[in-house]
């Protein structure tokens, strides 16, 4: 079984060669170890000589670092023993000073769970005793005074947090000693959700205060571009960067691989399998990521026909990894992969970072997953310690995966993303306003924390009844309990349940349930497809049934903005870019009944039209470029629409979001101008400060857009290139030469002197 | 045109100001309460809003003195809060003060290791008392320990003997908590405007003095006087007090020490008798429930005439604070003063229970 092998067996057949678009080997490194100025604790030092672990240069820093007073934000990849790293540090201070406590947040239960059995681990090894705990949803209540009044590590999640706030009193003991927040896989908490996070954890910090105690914050993330903007505006307090990885590395094969490439017909979920299975066959052990459960179990699916037909059923065992697994199926399929029994897994990302399901010797991503983070994670989930690994990206139909398969260097080179957090969103900072003030009373000294939109908000919320003044700050007095009126995911404004057999199964804002949740809509969910029986903008409840269809279905809709208070405005020659407050209608007018790309149905819905307001960005053009289009014979609303998707389509690339998350308009003629505009803005209420960062990345943009489009060898435009799965009009007009001139224009304007 | 802030504030103020903590029953059809919170027949729930609409025609142009009856007072920092003041006769049976040492001496269970069985058998061998258990030969030592600490009679440490042995509802925990002074005994009742983290709107305290039950109650005029209300009942607490409450361990008791919290005020710790556990111990299999007005009406005879459900005391309150007509407010005064006055009678009758057995 080797690495090498499974190269030489794809690029031995005449069909897998015409597919691969690169092969890339990543060398492999050595481990960097470091050393402290002053030794751990003799118990931490003896646990570490017991285990014959030494530590590497990454861990010593983040070990002073956190002697030394201040935060820290950790951006070594998985498996470099970050979780040591941070846990040293505390377990040091938790032994010297008995009164301290830490509080350790991670984003899901299952992460939590598998974390308190490292702690547990630690503490038995060690010898200090922390009693850590759980304390989430699922902590039996009999059990919470104890883990309130003893614990010196508690476990939680930002929903549990959230939750927890207002009963600080109950939490004085572990509160007043609270030294360090421990927040891992701190990248997820981003865009609208993020910047809930952020104002919970300024929540919790003025509480703190009242103990006048100020905890160290220990981050760690996946790689990011802007690991210290985003660590602070995160904490509010600035973080020192740990980056480079002492953790050894093998050697490792990354291959890129296109169905889509010229003169095949494949498709990423036969190719999935397949690659699958020529791993499997070369016995090495194989993780294959898909985007939905329902891939996950039909690649599964497929890889054991291929086998039966081969007559090789019995010879290969092949799962799929179900996303609502109970612990002990997890410890079956973990104990299965560790004796070798399981050779193959397909599984959806619901398999997170951070579970332990041991190393592999290879991975197959089904689709390039949207962001290099979850690219690089995935592919970090292959590589043992002895043994080189391969991993292969296969790509799908998009503009970014197909970008990518025709410029593989653009791929190793990518970017990182910035991770965004906005703070000065309204809608998130009153909602959180509101929590605070239940908690304590406001005051003008909780300003710092909340930033320029306090005393607007507050004096607003006062006018509302919300917030009561009295002569000890602004006090909750809402009818409904804070922390239930306020959701972290920030989905504000008034709620749907979808239901079905009388349970609910999830919430949705009037924006999602326009667009996904409308009468006759297929919803899906958790991979599970739903069809919409009742939708009705007045009442809270839609009914769905499962149901179980190919066809898919997209409204229609048109939009329209109208631009407010501008907050920047840069100047090109031929082109002024804007940035500030636009108010966005969006008129839902039928939806497409779709199926493999086809139209089979449209039909007429009857809704109100959405009416919000955001923050966007507006790329206003000079009337020249009309004459140029027109000179050229080529279509402006086209070329105009076609530039607008593919921006959006790049914006993933620099930015971490999902194309969902942003909207676009484009007019020929707009009212304000006469002239050609694009606007983009963000897809939520009160904007998510995605779109305010597109000045500065435009340029850049606009030339990997252009490249993109240029370099798709369709003629006419396709779903590689300037179609858009969201476009509310059906992807009409379009024109592709077009597109590629406004782009060429946009670039030209920023490279010009 | 409205600035997007003020647009955000009125569509959170929307959806918080129609959200209740109960739920209104169709039907007076309680199979379809499922399992919320609270809840409130629907009847009820329109016999309260049409209440709600009379108060406020009734009281149009009555002045606050006038509806509510009380007087504003100074806090000892100098913040002020609304007062009333009521006394109404109140007359509990005289309690036996050797019963509690002549019920513990008997009480062999009280030594570590003694079970209900343990105790039969000894008492068949002719243990009768904890003093004759002290010439046992394995409980000698625990009994003479548990002796010494019934004959030094510290009401905190009796109480901690029981509450050691046995639960909050038993009969001793009642009367190892009672107060040697019946002046040290504080009925306690609050208001709120919801279930937790939100404002007490009404703090009741009652005392006996001389066969009349004296009520004070601390209503807020507005959010703003609930850290003076706050101070001056904690102002009422003395370290003999004794708080007598109906649901207070799991509702008044922590609602108060969070608003202390949130205030900044040192949480007050005081023993509490809690008379929902003993009326549970009581009547659980007499009574359909044991919520206070089914109890007020079983035992006490009282019918209340169009009281108004506790759960809709928010929207009266938020009633009162939107047009500043105080006529919401008094179904919430008298609503509280009758709980208190229950509360008192109900224990006079706990006690009496206790003493009869």
């Amino acid at each position: 079984m080797s690495a090498e092998a499974l190269l030489a067996a794809l690029e031995g057949s005449a069909r897998h060669r015409r597919r691969i678009a690169a092969v890339r080997t990543i060398e492999g490194r050595e481990a960097a170890y470091g050393s402290l100025e002053r030794p751990l604790s003799p118990r931490l030092s003896q646990m570490l000589n017991e285990r014959d672990i030494r530590l590497y240069t990454h861990q010593c820093r983040a070990i002073e670092e956190c002697r030394q007073g201040g935060s820290l934000i950790l951006t070594t990849p998985t498996a470099s023993g970050k979780t040591l790293g941070f846990s040293l540090p505390v377990l040091e201070r938790l032994e010297a000073e008995p009164a301290a406590t830490a509080l350790f947040i991670y984003p899901t239960k299952a992460l939590a769970r598998d974390q308190m059995k490292v702690l547990l681990d630690l503490e038995a090894a060690s010898g200090i005793q922390t009693w850590p705990a759980v304390y989430d949803g699922d902590t039996p209540q009999g059990k919470r005074p104890r883990i309130r009044n003893q614990s010196r590590i508690v476990i939680t999640n930002p929903y549990e947090l959230h939750q927890v706030l207002p009963w600080h009193y109950k939490w004085s003991r572990f509160l007043a000693g609270l030294q360090f927040v421990v927040i891992d896989e701190a990248h997820r908490y981003r865009g609208v959700f993020g910047s809930s996070i952020a104002l919970l954890l300024r929540r919790l910090e003025r509480i703190c205060r009242g103990y006048r105690r100020t905890p160290q914050y220990l981050l760690s993330t996946a790689t990011l571009a802007n690991p210290q903007e985003f660590g602070e505006l995160l904490t509010g307090h600035p973080c020192r960067l740990i980056e480079s990885n002492g953790a050894p590395q093998q050697k490792r094969h990354v291959v890129l691989y296109n169905p889509y490439a010229p003169g095949e017909t494949g498709s990423t979920i036969t190719a999935a399998a397949e690659v699958m299975l020529a791993a499997v066959r070369q016995d090495l052990q194989t993780l294959c990521f898909a985007q939905s459960r329902k891939t996950a179990e039909v690649i599964a699916a497929v890889a054991k026909e291929y086998l039966h037909q081969a007559g090789e059923g019995d010879r290969y065992a092949l799962a799929a990894y179900r996303a609502g697994y109970l612990p002990s199926e997890r410890r079956e399929l973990e104990d299965r992969l560790h004796q070798g029994q399981l050779h193959g897994l397909t599984t959806t990302s619901a398999l997170e970072v951070g579970i332990d399901i041991g190393s592999l010797d290879a991975v197959v991503l089904c689709g390039y997953p949207g962001t290099m983070i979850a690219t690089w994670q995935q592919i970090g989930r292959a590589g043992r310690r002895e043994v080189p690994s391969v991993a292969t990206v296969i790509a799908q139909q998009g503009p970014l995966d197909q970008y990518y398969m025709h410029h593989p260097e653009a791929f190793f080179s990518a970017p990182h993303e910035q991770a965004i957090l906005d703070l000065g969103n309204p809608a998130i900072v009153s909602g959180q306003l509101l929590c605070a003030a239940a908690e304590l009373p406001l005051t003008d000294d909780d300003q710092d924390l909340f930033g320029p939109l306090f005393t607007p908000l507050t004096t607003a919320l006062v006018r509302k009844r919300l917030l009561a003044e009295t002569g000890s700050g602004l006090v909750y007095a809402g009818r409904q309990r804070a922390t239930e009126a306020v959701r972290l995911d920030g989905l504000s404004g008034d709620l749907f349940r979808v239901i079905t057999g009388g349970r609910v199964l999830e919430t949705l804002d009037r924006h999602q349930a326009y667009r996904e949740a409308f009468t006759g809509a297929i919803l899906l969910h958790q991979g599970e497809t739903f069809a919409v029986t009742a939708m009705d903008p007045e009442n809270p409840d839609i009914s769905v049934e499962p149901i179980d269809v190919e066809y898919t279905t997209r409204p229609l809709h048109t939009t329209a903005i109208t631009a407010g208070t501008v907050s920047s405005t840069v100047t090109f020659p031929g082109l002024i870019v804007e940035t500030g407050e636009v108010t966005v209608q969006e008129n839902f007018t039928g939806y497409q009944v779709r199926q493999y790309g086809e139209v089979l149905a449209t039909h007429p819905l009857d809704l109100p039209p959405l009416v919000f307001q955001t923050r966007g960005v507006s790329l206003k053009f000079s009337k020249t470029l009309l004459v140029d289009l027109a000179g050229a014979d080529l279509d402006p609303g086209g070329a105009l629409h076609g530039a607008e998707h593919a921006l959006i389509a790049v914006m993933p690339v620099h930015l971490l979001c999902d194309r969902q998350d942003i909207g676009g308009v484009s007019m020929v003629m707009a009212p304000e101008t006469g002239g050609p505009l694009i606007c983009i803005y963000d897809g939520c209420p009160g904007g998510a400060g995605l779109t305010t960062r597109v000045p500065s990345l435009l340029g850049k943009l606009a030339a990997m857009a252009e490249e993109l489009v240029a370099s798709c060898p369709c003629t006419e435009g396709c779903p590689a290139c300037i179609h858009s799965p969201k476009c509310g009009n059906d992807n009409s007009p379009l024109d592709k030469q077009g597109t590629v001139m406004v782009l060429a224009a946009i670039r030209a304007a920023f490279s010009a002197p | 045109m409205s600035t997007p802030i003020d647009q955000i504030c009125s569509n959170l103020a929307a959806r918080i100001d129609a959200s209740r903590d109960y739920t209104v029953i169709a039907h007076d059809n309680l199979y379809r309460a499922g399992f919320s919170d609270s809840y409130l027949f629907s009847s009820a729930f329109q016999r309260g809003l049409s209440r709600k609409q009379e108060l406020l025609t009734a009281y149009r142009e009555v002045p606050f003195e006038e509806a509510l009856n009380g007087e504003e007072v100074q806090t000892p920092d100098g913040k002020n809060c609304y007062q009333i003041t009521n006394s109404v006769p109140c007359r509990l049976g005289t309690p036996d003060p050797d019963l509690l040492p002549a019920l513990l001496s008997e009480d062999l269970t009280l030594i570590p290791g003694i079970g209900p069985k343990t105790a039969a058998n000894l008492q068949r061998r002719g243990y009768r008392t904890i003093r004759d258990l002290t010439w046992h030969r394995r409980f000698g030592e625990e009994a003479g320990r548990v002796q010494s600490r019934i004959e030094e009679a510290d009401r905190d440490d009796l109480l901690n003997l029981v509450l050691s042995r046995h639960s909050r509802s038993h009969r001793l925990s009642f009367l190892a908590a009672s107060p040697m002074q019946e002046s040290d005994l504080l009925f306690f009742d609050i208001e709120t405007l919801g279930f937790f983290s939100r404002p007490i709107i009404l703090f009741g305290l009652a005392r006996l003095r001389q066969d009349r039950l004296i009520i004070t109650q601390y209503l807020l005029q507005g959010v703003r006087d609930e850290q003076a209300a706050l101070k001056a009942t904690l102002n009422e607490f003395t370290p003999e007090t004794v708080l007598v409450t109906f649901n207070g361990r799991s509702f008044d008791l922590p609602y108060l020490q969070e608003r202390c919290a949130y205030y900044r005020l040192p949480a007050p710790s005081l023993p509490q008798i809690d008379l929902l556990h003993h009326s549970r111990s009581l009547w659980k299999d007499r009574y359909p429930d044991c919520r206070l007005g089914t109890l007020e009406a079983r035992l006490c005879g009282t019918v209340r005439g169009d009281d108004l459900p506790s759960a809709m005391v928010p929207e009266f309150y938020a009633a009162y604070q939107q047009t500043g007509n105080p006529g919401p407010l008094v179904p919430i005064v008298e609503h509280n003063r009758q709980d208190l006055v229950t509360t008192a009678h109900l224990f006079g009758l706990v006690r009496e229970v206790y003493h009869e057995r």
